[in-house]
């Protein structure tokens, strides 16, 4: 990859001369940023397989999806490029900003909302129709982990208490929209922060139980989650047409597929583009695909934990690990549930998922993630070693 | 490195905690790689998934049951599977049912909406549309593009030659399994085997080749037709046996029904006369009479016997029907069909050695076939005296014509009983399994008397000029109410050709025959004599018979006492 590419930008990325862009080519995670193109170019392969069948059954024309899929693709490619340009002190500024504007636009939802399916998530801006708590999931694990890390460097600071503030305003208005799996991938995050940060285990368990306990209380209070749960409990009483659709289209595909435009399962699945283009992938371009792209997805997420470990900053520690936790987590609910290993929830696979405000929010965050994970100057100038090599040392000692 | 001293304190605290995260971040990599790892042997198990396609359910292995082909001894086809397309739909796949019940209406234009409509609807897997289509129909249904809707191919019997071979391949079920002739005796040899083995299916199986002549079958078949139009017969059937090697060459019995229409078949008279059929098939016996009689020595041929006054037993008095009444040859007991001769003839060996000739030559139980259409024949263990005297020229006594068939190829082929098959058979198999029951010599005066009674006596009709036929009418009245019918008349014409060197039997029989106009008569030489004429003249050349009309090769039949 390198060679091409070294020899069409020689000029601009030289490592003699000091332009911008030479130093965040030869400072970005390379394999994190051709992972990421990977994932969004599945995506748009993924659509065409996924989308006709969803957009001719709405009334719309037959790509619909598709090209609005690959106009996204322009904004979300220039917010990831973008933050990974962002500094440290940049990046958690621009997340601060990030997290008020879209927490009170999601305030604003519960009163001027579209409401879609039974939730008011979405909120009509400039004729974009924008799902402020994509933006806030993001927003949120960097300032968490900006407050965790300070109150770390220096315990008289509030740090936890603010976070946990904050969280409880997120949550609470996510479950007045009403919103369960952002909710809970929000909370999630925090619980993974916290428990990155190296909370004893004895508060792991009580938050453990806490959150059982919140689950149980979910499960009781909205009636469309109990009746999810108990439709994956027990298939035959409720409705999980989407889910028996879903797994039909898994199977039907085989270990090579059926071949594009041959799916059959996927016509009646009907978020085939969006929460369900896994599934519906699956049948044209079989388990094999699949497999590549769970392999991809499980690449970005360790290489994302590998390089936060690496961080000597605490705060970019944190930051890149909480990102990279909520993306995994992202993903991992979103196949367990293709796979109808746990019950559904509305949840987006990042990247590859059709919709606009989901791909430029999870772009937000990788972007960030990326500029987080550059190697830095100050680290190379202390030992002489680049970090990475230093790091390795650290750990055999 | 450091400037001051009180910092180290919170530098190490601050750098355990950074250990802590550390290992903490490499646990989170632990645990997401355990998830990652759970998605993908879930991806691997539904990949092994076996999905059944469609769920047919137990009737799809007897829809595809593969049957073999049936091909005459010229490898022309009698019963062959064809691949007929059937359309079913998937309900609970269908995406759009009015777009499915639109473009299947525009293609059966007959066919309900509102019932396809009900049909379409709904969460089924597998619904029925339309069996049995043309590929034709398929390919535009094809086209059509409806999701849901799809094809499966069912096995179906055919038979191209329609009636012309009913009797012998029988017909099969919906499930292509053998209800009669030889396609249930496949089965129960070996198909059904197959099938319970799991072997049959979509699996082309040897084609079985039978000892039919198709060419000779249709032959048969139409001037059987023929036969029951111009004499107005209820029936006619016919058989044909190779004797040298036993092999049924042609087997017609009329009325018959057409295999790819089986349910014809259960119609009333409709079975097959020459093995299931049992008949008192008359004078036809009188030549086994005289067989047993000269195998026994006990009869010359050269023996007289006096014809002059009917015969008398108590109250029963037997006389013939072309009454010559003086003392005649034996060649002229045949040939003038004598009652009294062959009554003479057989008392003269006695009926306990006629009783048990006829057991020899396979007179008692059932035909030996492969048809399970069989009956037995019906004939008393003891005769007394007036039945032997009866059975002597065929009366009181019921036997099947394939059994009279066999018969008369033992008499014509040099004494070889052979049992008759409908697949192929070589002379040398034949001949293993065969029985000597009489020897060359009373076969030679068998062939004689057979031939005589073609040239001079009532065989005419069923003589065409050169194929040296031979043969014996037998005209039996019908037991009508408990007595015997004078205008109720099976007639049979048993016959072989050509006589210098028998290769072939035949047995016609005219069941109810009228007179075909004023100056015919309506006993068997009218008919069954005409029609074994008419057959032979189309069949002979087909089966290599070269026509010869030397007189010289009739001379040489007859036997030298006699010359």
């Amino acid at each position: 990859m390198c060679c091409a590419v070294n020899y069409m930008f020689l000029r601009e990325f030289s490592r003699e001369r000091k332009t911008p862009l030479a130093e965040w080519w030869w400072t970005v995670d390379r394999p994190l940023l051709a992972a990421l193109f990977g994932l969004l170019a599945a995506g748009v392969m993924m659509s065409f397989a996924a989308s006709p069948a969803v957009a001719v059954r709405i009334g719309l024309s037959e790509w619909h999806f598709t090209i609005r899929h690959i106009i996204f693709l322009v904004p979300t490619i220039g917010v990831l490029i973008a933050g990974s340009f962002l500094s440290s002190k940049q990046a958690r500024r621009l997340a601060f900003v990030v997290l008020i504007v879209m927490s009170a636009l999601m305030v604003l939802t519960l009163f001027i909302g579209t409401e879609i399916k039974g939730s008011q998530r979405w909120i009509s801006l400039m004729g974009f129709s924008l799902q402020p708590s994509e933006f806030v999931k993001p927003a949120f694990a960097i300032i968490a982990a900006w407050l965790i890390s300070e109150q770390m460097r220096a315990p008289e600071l509030p740090g936890h208490l603010l976070t946990i503030a904050i969280l409880i305003g997120i949550a609470g208005v996510l479950l007045l929209q009403p919103d369960i799996g952002q909710t809970a991938l929000v909370v999630l995050t925090w619980a993974g922060l916290l428990f990155i940060s190296g909370i004893s285990w004895w508060v792991i368990l009580v938050l453990g139980g806490i959150s059982l306990a919140g689950i149980t209380a979910a499960y009781f209070m909205f009636p469309h989650v109990t009746r999810r749960f108990d439709a994956f409990l027990n298939p035959e009483t409720g409705d999980n047409y989407q889910v028996e659709k879903a797994l039909q289209s898994l199977l039907e595909g085989g270990w090579f597929g059926l071949g594009p435009g041959e799916g059959m399962a996927k016509r009646a699945l009907p978020d085939a583009h969006a929460d369900f283009v896994f599934s519906a992938a699956a049948g044209e371009f079989g388990i094999l695909f699949c497999l590549g792209l769970v392999a991809l997805i499980a690449f970005v997420v360790a290489r994302c934990m590998y390089l936060a470990q690496l961080q000597q900053n605490l705060f970019s520690r944190l930051a890149i690990s909480a990102i990279a936790v909520q993306f995994g987590m992202q993903a991992c609910i979103n196949l367990l549930v293709n796979l109808n290993l746990i019950p559904p929830k509305g949840m987006t696979l990042p990247f590859v998922s059709s919709g606009g405000t989901s791909m430029i929010a999870i772009a937000f965050g990788m972007g960030i993630l990326l500029g987080l994970t550059r190697r830095k100057p100050e680290h190379t100038i202390q030992s002489g070693l680049p970090t990475f090599r230093m790091a390795a040392g650290q750990e055999v000692a | 490195m450091h400037e001051n001293t009180p910092s180290i304190a919170i530098d190490g605290a601050r750098k355990s905690r950074g250990h802590m995260t550390k290992s903490r971040i490499r646990l989170t990599i632990a645990i997401a790689m355990v998830v990652f790892a759970v998605v993908a042997i879930r991806l691997v198990m539904l990949a092994t998934v076996q999905v059944d396609d469609v769920t047919l359910g137990q009737a799809r292995p007897a829809l595809t049951a593969t049957r073999p082909a049936l091909l005459d001894r010229n490898g022309s086809p009698l019963a062959i599977d064809i691949q007929v397309p059937s359309l079913f739909a998937e309900p609970r796949r269908i995406i759009d049912v009015d777009e499915a019940v639109e473009a299947l209406s525009a293609e059966f234009p007959t066919m309900d909406r509102k019932w396809l409509r009900e049909r379409l609807d709904g969460d089924e897997g597998f619904v029925w549309l339309k069996r049995e289509l043309t590929p034709q129909q398929k390919e535009r249904i094809l086209r059509l593009g409806i999701p849901g809707i799809d094809f499966v191919s069912e096995s179906r019997r055919f038979y191209p030659g329609g009636n012309v071979a009913a009797h012998i391949l029988g017909a099969v079920n919906v499930d292509n399994v053998g209800i009669a002739g030889l396609e249930r005796h496949l089965d129960q040899r070996e198909v059904a085997l197959l099938q319970d083995l799991g072997f049959a299916r979509d699996r082309s199986l040897q084609p079985v080749e039978l000892s039919i002549d198709l060419r000779v079958q249709h032959a048969m078949h139409r001037e059987l037709e023929d036969a029951l139009t111009r004499y107005q017969a209820i029936a006619a059937a016919g058989v044909m046996m190779n004797v040298q090697t036993g092999e049924i060459v042609a087997l017609v019995s009329l009325p018959d029904f057409d295999p790819n229409m089986p349910a014809g078949a259960l119609e009333e008279g409709r079975i097959n006369r020459i093995t299931a059929g049992k008949f008192e098939l008359g004078s036809t016996l009188k030549p086994i009479t005289a067989a047993a009689a000269l195998d026994s020595g006990l009869v010359q041929i050269t023996d007289e016997f006096d014809a002059t006054k009917p015969v008398q037993f108590g109250r029963f008095r037997i006389g013939d029907f072309h009454a010559k009444k003086r003392v005649l040859s034996l060649p002229e007991v045949i040939k003038y069909s004598s009652n009294i001769g062959t009554i003479k003839m057989m008392q003269a060996m006695g009926k306990e050695r006629f009783r048990a000739f006829l057991t020899n030559v396979g007179m008692d139980g059932s035909p030996v076939i492969e048809l399970p259409e069989k009956t037995q024949s019906q004939i008393k263990d003891k005769f007394s005296e007036v039945g032997a005297a009866t059975a002597s020229f065929g009366h009181g006594l019921s036997i099947t014509p394939l059994q009279l068939l066999t018969a008369y190829a033992a008499l014509v082929n040099g004494g070889d009983l052979i049992a008759p098959t409908l697949l192929p058979r070589d002379r040398i198999a034949a001949l293993a399994n065969s029985k000597k029951v009489i020897n060359e010599r009373t076969s030679d005066q068998i062939r004689y008397l057979l031939r005589l009674n073609a040239i001079e006596g009532s065989g005419r009709k069923a003589a065409p000029d050169g194929y040296r036929v031979g043969g014996k009418t037998g005209t039996a009245e019908k037991v009508v109410d408990g007595k015997y019918s004078d205008d109720k008349l099976l007639n049979v014409f048993a016959s072989a050709f050509p006589m210098d060197a028998p290769q072939y039997a035949m047995v016609i029989l005219v069941d109810e025959p009228k007179k075909e106009d004023e100056r015919s008569g309506h006993t068997a030489a009218w008919n069954a004599g005409a029609v074994t004429g008419r057959i032979i003249e189309r069949v002979a050349p087909m089966l290599g018979i070269v026509p010869n009309l030397d007189p010289e090769l009739d001379a040489q039949l007859v036997p030298v006492e006699l010359r």
